[in-house]
């Protein structure tokens, strides 16, 4: 209720006035359970209830996704400061491992074509006009792949023996966990190893539909970077609709893919048609060792 | 409709509302049914008050106290007078006609102890479009734009009902104490 404003003597009385009136109707009134005994609402009634407490159920479900996946501050001041340290650290291995200014000027070379590479793409992509998002992103993951081929076929040196499979770093290292209206989550990011399996939800925070792939990749991160794991079962995924303000899970069996439960971390990539999505966890046993570590004796 | 219930936040108002309906919707037809002398319309008066209700929420602070219990009351009465009104406009026009011929308003003397028993004769007899303005204003402290959202007018249109109200009461009061005087 809202509070009093200051009412004149008289507007005081009145209110004292109108209480008393409408106690005095009311109190003609019989109980609930006896106008209910007497009185049946019509079917008509109970259905628009029933509508409008429908609604309001699908409102407030709606709110509280787009609630639950709102980027808060400390959240942004996560990612910023994740970000800044993953930065050092990439900087600091390049200055342990990286070569001489004959390797930094061949790296200016190579970037320096690789933006000219860019750039080209980037006008056919302008020159091609109306390209879908689903297109221009299958286009981009060919490059990549392409990209990965010429990789492997310059030799083993980018890619990595694991679980008795040689893996090639990810695409894209650098991937955010929240994109302007879309976001990721597991249901646990601590995962057991004899239960691998993993439930990962997209939600559209934002007011328009969007589409995304139903598979996503598995990455585990192998001393300086994320490196994609290839999975028995892979297949290309089919691109659905998220409607705005909803969510949807999507179940990951771990058990498809050859892993090491003792690597360190482990991410989720998801494909949608705004970017690459990225969500990380680890198991149980080495979360247990990295605690063990952090606390002090 | 999606307007309204935009203003419902949380579960725990989606909760607070379902309790209200669970527990007063029985009561509410009755209030609306003993205006109206018409089931049928009595429910269409708790239906458009209930969602009235979904926009004012915040106003009920406790879902079993008499407070409550009253503003549900004047929230469906409200609406039944509403629904007269809509069925009876000729009324309103006549009801019109004679407010301009009233005099100033001097309510205000006439809101004295002395007049007690005057007061809750005339407010018993007040037309409901009336009296939900007054209980709407001073009981629960709703402003103009509150009380025209509920009633489904524009603020300037309560202020116009509110001071035609005044005027109501004062010539109610007015005849009932010069009636007094002369007995």
């Amino acid at each position: 209720m809202q509070k009093r404003e200051k009412l004149s003597e008289g507007e005081e009385l009145l209110v004292q006035v109108l209480e008393e009136c409408l106690e005095e109707d009311l109190s003609f009134v019989p109980p609930e359970r006896e106008i209910a005994r007497k009185h049946r609402f019509s079917e008509n009634f109970e259905q628009e209830m029933q509508k409008l407490s429908d609604e309001i159920s699908d409102e407030v479900r709606k709110k509280e996704v787009r609630k639950h996946f709102s980027p808060r501050y400390g959240q942004w001041a996560a990612c910023v400061l994740l970000f800044c340290v993953c930065g050092w650290l990439f900087y600091q291995v390049g200055e342990r491992f990286g070569g001489s200014g004959t390797k930094e000027s061949t790296d200016m070379e190579s970037s320096a074509a690789e933006s000219a590479s860019e750039e080209t793409t980037t006008d056919m992509a302008t020159d091609s006009g109306n390209v879908s998002a689903e297109e221009s992103y299958s286009m981009d993951m060919k490059e990549n792949d392409a990209e990965a081929g010429i990789q492997e076929a310059s030799g083993a040196q980018s890619g990595k023996n694991y679980c008795e499979q040689l893996v090639y770093p990810a695409s894209e290292q650098q991937v955010s966990e929240q994109l302007e209206n879309v976001t990721t989550l597991v249901n646990c990011p601590v995962l057991d190893e004899d239960n691998p399996v993993l439930m990962l939800t997209i939600g559209n925070t934002g007011e328009e539909d969007i589409r995304y792939l139903n598979r996503c990749d598995l990455e585990v991160w192998l001393e300086d970077a994320w490196y994609r794991i290839p999975s028995e079962f892979e297949t290309e995924g089919e691109w659905l609709w998220l409607e705005a303000g909803m969510a949807v899970d999507e179940e990951v069996d771990l058990s498809r893919y050859q892993i090491d439960f003792d690597a360190s971390q482990y991410r989720l990539v998801t494909h949608t048609e705004q970017g690459l999505l990225g969500v990380e966890f680890t198991f149980e046993e080495v979360f247990k060792k990295t605690m063990e570590e952090l606390e002090p004796e | 409709m999606f307007l309204f219930l935009a203003l419902l936040d949380s579960p725990e108002e989606q909760e607070k509302f379902r309790e209200i309906y669970e527990q007063y919707r029985h009561f509410m037809w009755y209030v609306a049914n003993q205006k109206l002398q018409d089931g049928q319309l009595a429910e269409d008066a708790v239906q458009e008050a209930f969602l009235a209700l979904t926009r004012h929420l915040e106003q009920v602070e406790d879902v079993h106290s008499p407070r409550t219990r009253k503003f549900l009351a004047t929230i469906v009465r409200s609406k039944a007078a509403d629904i007269l009104r809509k069925r009876k406009p000729e009324e309103e026009l006549k009801e019109e006609l004679t407010d301009q011929q009233c005099e100033k308003d001097i309510l205000e003397q006439y809101l004295s102890r002395e007049n007690y028993n005057h007061l809750i004769s005339c407010i018993l007899e007040l037309d409901d479009s009336y009296r939900v303005v007054f209980e709407y204003k001073y009981m629960y402290q709703m402003g103009d734009d509150q009380i025209g959202d509920i009633l489904g007018i524009s603020a300037k249109n309560v202020n116009v009902r509110y001071f035609r109200a005044r005027k109501k009461l004062q010539k109610m009061i007015q005849k009932e104490v010069e009636r007094f005087a002369k007995a």
